[in-house]
C-alpha cells in the first residue's frame, strides 16, 4: 500500500450552487452554464502544511462568456486567494441571457481546496469477472443507454457548409436525460430507446445550440444528422491550434479568421502579417517585408523550413501561398530560434497543412481582377491530394485604370501572375507521413509606351518566376520526439529586358537564375519533462547564373565619359552551406525556462571558405499567472548576396555580414480573450555587405574595382506593443504599434543617417465585428511615418551631359508626410448544408486619403510634384467553399 | 497588384515644364576650346610623380583652355552678374569650396544674355595655365589616384543671376576638361565636335539649309515657316567628328572607341518631336537619327523670330553649340 497525498479540489459552479447577483435592468432568463472549468494550483506550502480552504468569489462574465474580474469576497491566505483567482480567469461560460439576450453578469461561487489523506490504494488486479456474469453494460462515449439493447437513434454531428464530422459534440434525448459524446468520426448511438417524441440536444461550444425533434416508432430506428453552424458565420475561418513548444521569444501568429477578414488585404491571409508590430509599411502597397529596419533581403521567407524568394506577386499582387494550404503563419521580429539561419533580420515561417482524406473539399474566388480555386480530395484512406492555382486577368481591364495616354499614342501594359501548388500526403500511420509538395509562381510585365509626337518609346519585359518542389517525410520517434527529413529543390529565374519598340533588339537585359538544392533532418519535441529539444541539419546549394547585356562595357570606369555598344555578360557564382543547429528548452522551474541555442553555419562561396557561429539565448519567466517576462540575446548571420561575391563585378573577398539581437519583452494575457504583448529591442548589424567605388592597387600596380566591402553597419532600436482581443463569437481585432529607428552607415568614417525605409512611428488598428445574419464588418486604420527623404536645394547643369544634377540637402534629413488610411470590410456568407457562399467589398483608403510616398521633380529641380499612393480603392469579390 | 495599379493611376500625373522649351534664365551650353582632352607626355604614376615645372611646361605647350557659354533668357533682358571658376567638382557638381579654385572672369552683362559670354565680354574666361592650375590638377589627383591612368579632371564653373536678386537663385552650370597622360601610347587629344550646317525643311519640303546664325545677328538668310509647320532639323557633321580613340582601362590595357554623337536640341517655342537624337548605335549596330522635326508654335500675335539651338557632345566632354533662328508666321 503506498500513501499519497493527493489534492481534491472542489469547484462549486454549478448553477444551481451560484447566486446571480442582481442586474441593472432587465429579467435574466438563463443563468451562465460553465463550459470550461481550469482547476486551480493547489499552493505548494498550504499543500505541504495540510491546509485547505474555502476561496468565495464573485465572477464577471461578459456576453461572450468570458471571466473579466474576479473578485475575492473573502481572503482566506495562504496563496489560496491568488490561485483561486488565476483559475477563475480562465474560466469559460456559455453566456447569460437577459431578456433573451446574451448580456454581462456577476455570479459568486466559492473553490474549495481540499487533500484527499486517504492513503492511495496499490491499483487492484485487473477483475476478472465472475463465470456467467453479464457483460459490462456501457459503452464507448458516443453510445448511451445500455449497450445490451438494439441501436434505436444513431446520427453524426455534421459541420454546417463543409460537412466535417465533428467530434466532441454532446448530444442529449432531452426527455430522458441521455448523453452521448460524438467520436472522431462525428457518430453517436442510442441504445433502447422506446418508442415515443423527443428533442435532440447538440451542444459544442463552438457551434450554435442545434435542436431537432424526432419521432420514433415501435420497432423502428432512427437516423438523423445534426448540421451544426459555427458560431459567428464561416466555418473556413476558425481554426485552432494546438499548444507548441515555445522555444523562441517572440512569435507572432495569427489564426486564420483573423488572417483572411482584416480589411485592406483583400481576404489575403499573408498580407495581415504587414499589420503586425515590428514590420515597417512597404511603400505603395508593395510586398516586402520590412522588419525591424532590415532590407527586405534580410528577412527569410521559409515553406516547411525551405527559404522560398517572395511571398507576394510582384506589384503589390496578392500572397502566392493559397491559405487553404497554409497551417500557419508565424512571423518572427527577431532573436528567432536556430532552426532558421542565414538570415540576420526576421523570418517568416509558413507551415504547410496536411491534406485528408475527409472528402471531396475546395473553394473557389473570384472578383474582377482574379480568380482561383481549391481542390482537396481522398485517393485511398491514407492517400489524399490537394491542388490550388490562380491566374490573373489583369491586363484585360487595365486600360479603364491607367491614365489616358493621350491621342495618337499608345500604352499597353500587360501584367499577368498565376501560381499554382498541388500536395499529396500519404499516411503511413504508425510509421509516420510522407507528403510532396510543389508550388509555382510566374510574373511578368510588359509595358510598351510610345508617344504621338515622338518617335521613343520604350518596350520593357519583366518577368519573376520560382518554382519549389518539397518533399517531407516525419514520424514519431518514440516519446514526443518527432523525426522530419526533407529535401527540396528550387529554381528561380528573373529576366528583364529593354528595348526602343522598333528595335530589333534590345539595348539592355538581365537574366538571373538561381538552381536551389536543400535537405533539412529535424528532431524535435518533448526530450523529457523537464527538456524540449529542436535540432537539425540543414544543407543548401545554390548556383546563381548570370546573363546580362550590359550597355556600357564594364572595363571602363564609370566617369571617363566613354560609351560603347552593348555586349553580352555570362557570369555565375555558387554557393554551399551546411548548417546544424540546437535549441533546447529547458524548464529549470516551474516558472523559468531557458533555451539556449547553438547554431553553426559554414559556406563554401566561390570556392572559399567561411563559417558563422551563432549562439543565442533566450529566458521565459511566469512572473504571475497571467504576465510573462522574457528576454534575449544573440548572434545571427548571413551570407552575401551572390552578386555580391561575383569575381569580376563583386568582391569575392567579402564575407557574411552579421548582427546582435538584444529583447526585453513583457506578455500579459489576463483572460482568454486578450492578450497584451511588448517588446523592446535593439539590434546592431555589422560588416554588412555594402556597394562602394574604391578601388584597390594590385600588386602589379594596375587598379581594380572592388565594388563590395564588408564596411556597412546599421543600428536599430524600438519598441512593439500589440493589444489584441482574440477570436470570439463575434469580434476580434488589435492594436498594434511600433517606435523604431534604424540608422545605417556604408563606411566607418561616415556620419550615420537614417535607412531608406526607417519609419519611427507605426500604428496599425484591426477590428472585426460580426453581428448576425452572416454578416462581418471589419475596419483596419494605419497610421506610419513618412519614410525618410533628401531634400533637392538647387541643381547644376552639366555641360557635358546637357542634364541637371540635384543639389542635395543633408541625407535622408526630411521624411515624405505621415502616412494614413482608413480600410473597411463587408462580408456577407450564406451558409448552406453543403457548402457556403461569401459577397464581400474590401474598399482600401475609404477616405481618399491623399498619401504621399516620394517626390518628383522637374527636368532641373525647381519643381517638385508629390508621388501619391493609391486612391479610394474597392474590391468585390464572390467566393465559395464547399 | 491593385494597388500598384491604382498608384499607378495617381502617380505620374504632375505636369512639368518642357525640358527642351528655354523659358527663363537657362544655361543652353558650354564649351571648352581646344577641346577638353588635352594629352600630355609625362607618366603620372610613377613613384616619382613629375614636378609641378615638367607638367607646367608640357600643357603651356598647348593653347590654355577657353570657356564660353550659352546663355539664354527669353523671358526678358535684364542685367546679369556672373562668374566663372575653375575647380574640382564635389559630389553635387559644383565647385568643392574645400579645394582650391581659380577665379577666371566675373562681372554684369548689361545687355539681352542671348549671346555666348566670353566671346562678347573683353573679359575672356580662359584657365591660365600656371602654377595654380597645375595645383588644382595634383590636388584632383592625390584625391583619385587611378586619374593617373584615366586622366585629371577639372571643371569649369559658370555662375549667373539677375543682378537684382538674390544669389540663392543664381543658375550653375559646369563644363569639365581632362588633362591626360599618355597612356596608351597612340591616345591624343580629342576635337570638339564640328556641325557644317542644319538642314531645314518644312513639311518634307527642304527649304534651306542654315549657318550658325542666331536670332539677335541681324546677318544671314533666315528661314520662314508658318504656325503648325512641322520642320525638320537635321545635322550635318564635318568629316572627321567622330573620331576613333584608345581609351585605357583600369588593368592596363586598353580598347579602341568610335565617338558617337549625341544632339540635343532647344528652342524658345514650339516642340519637338524628340528632345535628343544621335547617340550610340542600337544593338545591330545601326546608327541613331540624327534629325529632329520640330512644330512651330501656333497662336502668336505677330512674326516672331524663335532661336533654336542645337548642342552636340561627344563621348570626351567634346561640345559644340548651333543655333539658328527661324521665323514664324502666324
Amino acid at each position: 500500500m503506498r500513501l499519497a497525498y493527493v489534492a481534491i479540489l472542489t469547484i462549486a459552479l454549478a448553477v444551481g450552487a451560484t447566486s446571480v447577483l442582481a442586474q441593472p435592468t432587465g429579467t435574466v432568463t438563463k443563468p451562465p452554464r460553465p463550459l470550461q472549468v481550469m482547476a486551480p494550483d493547489y499552493p505548494p506550502a498550504a499543500l505541504a502544511a495540510g491546509k485547505e480552504a474555502k476561496v468565495k468569489v464573485r465572477l464577471h462574465i461578459d456576453a461572450t462568456g468570458a471571466v473579466t474580474k474576479v473578485d475575492v469576497l473573502e481572503k482566506v491566505g495562504d496563496g489560496f486567494d491568488e490561485a483561486a483567482v488565476a483559475a477563475a480567469m480562465q474560466y469559460i461560460f456559455e453566456p447569460a441571457e437577459i431578456d433573451g439576450k446574451p448580456a454581462a453578469i456577476a455570479v459568486e461561487t466559492a473553490i474549495n481546496f481540499t487533500i484527499d489523506k486517504t492513503p492511495e490504494p496499490d491499483p487492484p488486479p485487473p477483475p476478472k469477472p465472475p463465470p456467467g456474469a453479464p457483460p459490462e453494460d456501457a459503452g464507448p462515449p458516443n453510445h448511451a443507454g445500455s449497450m445490451k439493447l438494439p441501436v434505436t437513434i444513431q446520427g453524426e454531428a455534421v459541420e454546417r457548409g463543409t460537412r466535417r464530422k465533428l467530434a466532441g459534440v454532446i448530444v442529449s434525448v432531452v426527455e430522458l436525460g441521455l448523453d452521448a459524446v460524438t467520436g472522431n468520426d462525428g457518430t453517436f448511438y442510442f441504445h433502447g430507446i422506446a418508442p415515443g417524441k423527443y428533442k435532440l440536444l447538440a451542444i459544442d461550444p463552438k457551434f450554435d445550440r442545434f435542436e431537432r425533434p424526432i419521432e420514433l416508432s415501435k420497432r423502428e430506428a432512427v437516423e438523423v444528422r445534426l448540421w451544426m453552424r459555427p458560431r459567428g458565420g464561416n466555418p473556413y475561418e476558425t481554426v485552432v491550434e494546438g499548444e507548441r513548444e515555445v522555444l523562441e521569444v517572440t512569435r507572432r501568429t495569427l489564426q486564420r479568421q483573423q488572417l483572411t477578414s482584416v480589411p485592406g488585404t483583400f481576404g489575403d491571409p499573408i498580407r495581415v502579417i504587414q499589420t503586425l508590430p515590428g514590420i515597417q509599411r512597404a511603400p505603395f502597397g508593395l510586398g516586402v517585408l520590412l522588419v525591424r529596419g532590415s532590407n527586405p533581403d534580410d528577412t527569410g521567407i521559409y515553406v516547411d523550413g525551405h527559404e522560398v524568394p517572395s511571398l507576394f506577386h510582384f506589384l503589390g499582387g496578392p500572397s502566392i501561398f493559397n491559405a487553404e494550404m497554409l497551417e500557419s503563419i508565424d512571423l518572427y521580429p527577431g532573436g528567432f530560434p536556430g532552426r532558421f539561419g542565414r538570415k540576420h533580420g526576421g523570418v517568416v515561417a509558413l507551415e504547410l497543412r496536411p491534406t485528408k482524406s475527409d472528402g471531396i473539399h475546395g473553394s473557389a474566388k473570384v472578383d474582377f481582377l482574379d480568380s482561383g480555386g481549391y481542390l482537396r480530395a481522398p485517393i485511398t484512406k491514407d492517400l489524399s491530394i490537394a491542388f490550388a492555382g490562380r491566374r490573373s486577368y489583369v491586363d484585360a481591364f487595365l486600360g479603364f485604370v491607367l491614365p489616358d495616354p493621350g491621342p495618337g499614342s499608345q500604352r499597353i501594359v500587360t501584367p499577368v501572375y498565376y501560381d499554382y501548388a498541388a500536395r499529396l500526403d500519404y499516411n503511413l500511420k504508425e510509421h509516420g507521413r510522407l507528403s510532396l509538395f510543389t508550388i509555382g509562381s510566374g510574373d511578368s510585365l510588359h509595358v510598351l509606351d510610345q508617344e504621338a509626337d515622338s518617335n521613343t518609346s520604350t518596350d520593357l519585359s519583366t518577368a519573376v518566376r520560382f518554382f519549389r518542389l518539397i518533399g517531407t517525410y516525419a514520424r514519431p520517434l518514440g516519446g514526443d520526439l518527432k523525426l522530419t527529413l526533407s529535401p527540396a529543390y528550387g529554381r528561380d529565374t528573373l529576366t528583364f529586358s529593354g528595348a526602343q519598340a522598333e528595335a530589333a533588339g534590345p539595348f539592355t537585359s538581365v537574366g538571373i537564375v538561381n538552381n536551389t538544392l536543400s535537405y533539412r533532418m529535424r528532431v524535435h519535441g518533448r526530450a523529457s519533462k523537464l527538456l524540449t529539444l529542436d535540432t537539425g541539419i540543414d544543407v543548401l546549394s545554390r548556383v546563381t547564373r548570370y546573363e546580362a547585356l550590359v550597355p556600357v562595357d564594364d572595363n571602363l570606369i564609370e566617369d571617363n565619359g566613354v560609351d560603347i555598344p552593348p555586349s553580352l555578360v555570362f557570369r555565375g557564382t555558387a554557393l554551399l552551406g551546411a548548417g546544424a543547429y540546437l535549441d533546447l528548452g529547458i524548464d529549470a522551474t516551474q516558472r523559468l525556462k531557458l533555451i539556449p541555442s547553438l547554431r553553426l553555419d559554414s559556406y563554401l562561396i566561390e570556392g572559399q571558405d567561411r563559417y558563422t557561429i551563432d549562439p543565442r539565448f533566450v529566458a521565459r519567466y511566469g512572473y504571475t499567472k497571467t504576465v510573462t517576462l522574457k528576454g534575449y540575446v544573440g548572434e545571427f548571420s548571413q551570407p552575401p548576396q551572390p552578386e555580391a561575391v561575383d569575381t569580376r563585378f563583386g568582391n569575392p573577398n567579402v564575407g557574411p555580414e552579421k548582427s546582435t539581437q538584444f529583447g526585453l519583452g513583457l506578455e500579459w494575457k489576463p483572460n482568454r480573450l486578450w492578450f497584451l504583448d511588448s517588446e523592446i529591442y535593439y539590434v546592431r548589424r555589422r560588416d554588412l555587405v555594402v556597394f562602394t567605388n574604391a578601388l584597390v592597387e594590385n600588386e602589379d600596380g594596375t587598379f581594380s574595382n572592388v565594388n563590395f566591402l564588408n564596411e556597412g553597419r546599421r543600428d536599430s532600436y524600438g519598441l512593439e506593443i500589440i493589444i489584441k482581443r482574440e477570436i470570439s463569437e463575434r469580434a476580434f481585432g488589435w492594436l498594434s504599434y511600433t517606435f523604431s529607428r534604424a540608422r545605417q552607415r556604408n563606411h566607418p568614417t561616415q556620419d550615420f543617417a537614417p535607412t531608406g525605409f526607417d519609419q519611427p512611428h507605426v500604428l496599425n488598428a484591426v477590428a472585426s465585428y460580426k453581428p448576425g445574419r452572416g454578416f462581418e464588418l471589419g475596419a483596419r486604420f494605419q497610421l506610419a511615418s513618412g519614410r525618410p527623404d533628401t531634400p533637392v536645394i538647387g541643381a547644376t547643369y552639366d555641360a557635358d551631359t546637357g542634364n541637371y544634377d540635384p543639389v542635395r540637402g543633408p541625407f535622408r534629413s526630411t521624411r515624405v508626410p505621415t502616412y494614413r488610411s482608413i480600410d473597411i470590410r463587408v462580408e456577407k456568407v450564406w451558409l448552406y448544408n453543403t457548402w457556403s457562399l461569401g459577397l464581400y467589398l474590401d474598399v482600401i483608403n475609404v477616405a481618399n486619403f491623399e498619401n504621399v510616398e516620394a517626390i518628383e521633380y522637374d527636368y532641373r529641380y525647381r519643381e517638385s510634384a508629390p508621388v501619391t499612393s493609391f486612391p479610394i480603392l474597392p474590391t468585390l469579390g464572390l467566393r465559395g467553399t464547399w | 497588384m491593385r494597388l500598384a495599379l491604382a498608384a499607378l493611376a495617381a502617380a505620374g500625373c504632375a505636369s512639368f515644364e518642357d525640358p527642351s522649351l528655354v523659358i527663363d534664365l537657362r544655361v543652353v551650353g558650354m564649351t571648352m576650346t581646344p577641346a577638353p582632352e588635352r594629352v600630355i607626355d609625362v607618366d603620372l604614376r610613377g613613384d616619382q610623380p613629375p614636378t609641378v615645372d615638367d607638367v607646367l611646361a608640357q600643357l603651356q605647350q598647348q593653347p590654355a583652355p577657353r570657356v564660353c557659354a550659352s546663355v539664354a533668357d527669353p523671358a526678358t533682358a535684364r542685367d546679369l552678374r556672373y562668374s566663372m571658376h575653375a575647380c574640382l567638382l564635389d559630389d553635387d557638381e559644383r565647385c568643392d569650396p574645400a579645394r582650391p579654385q581659380i577665379l577666371l572672369a566675373d562681372g554684369e552683362i548689361l545687355y539681352d544674355p542671348e549671346v555666348w559670354i566670353g566671346d562678347a565680354e573683353p573679359a575672356c574666361a580662359e584657365v591660365p595655365v600656371d602654377g595654380n592650375f597645375v595645383g588644382l590638377l595634383y590636388d584632383a589627383l592625390m584625391a583619385a589616384p587611378e586619374s593617373a591612368i584615366v586622366g585629371v579632371d577639372f571643371a569649369v564653373q559658370l555662375r549667373i543671376g539677375r543682378v537684382d536678386e538674390h544669389p540663392a537663385n543664381d543658375v550653375f552650370g559646369t563644363k569639365r576638361g581632362r588633362v591626360a597622360a599618355r597612356i596608351p601610347e597612340m591616345r591624343r587629344p580629342n576635337q570638339n565636335p564640328q556641325i557644317v550646317e542644319l538642314q531645314v525643311s518644312v513639311n518634307d519640303v527642304a527649304i534651306f539649309n542654315s549657318s550658325h546664325r542666331p536670332c539677335a545677328q541681324p546677318f544671314g538668310e533666315l528661314a520662314e515657316v508658318r504656325g503648325g509647320d512641322r520642320v525638320t532639323l537635321y545635322p550635318v557633321e564635318a568629316d572627321g567628328t567622330r573620331e576613333t580613340f584608345y581609351s585605357p582601362t583600369l588593368d592596363g590595357e586598353f580598347v579602341e572607341v568610335t565617338e558617337y554623337i549625341e544632339y540635343q536640341w532647344l528652342a524658345v517655342r514650339g516642340s519637338f518631336s524628340d528632345e535628343t537624337t544621335g547617340g550610340p548605335p542600337d544593338l545591330l549596330g545601326n546608327e541613331s537619327l540624327l534629325g529632329t522635326d520640330w512644330t512651330a508654335p501656333t497662336g502668336l500675335g505677330g512674326v516672331t523670330d524663335v532661336p533654336i539651338w542645337v548642342v552636340a557632345r561627344d563621348a570626351r566632354y567634346g561640345v559644340t553649340i548651333w543655333e539658328t533662328c527661324i521665323r514664324v508666321i502666324p
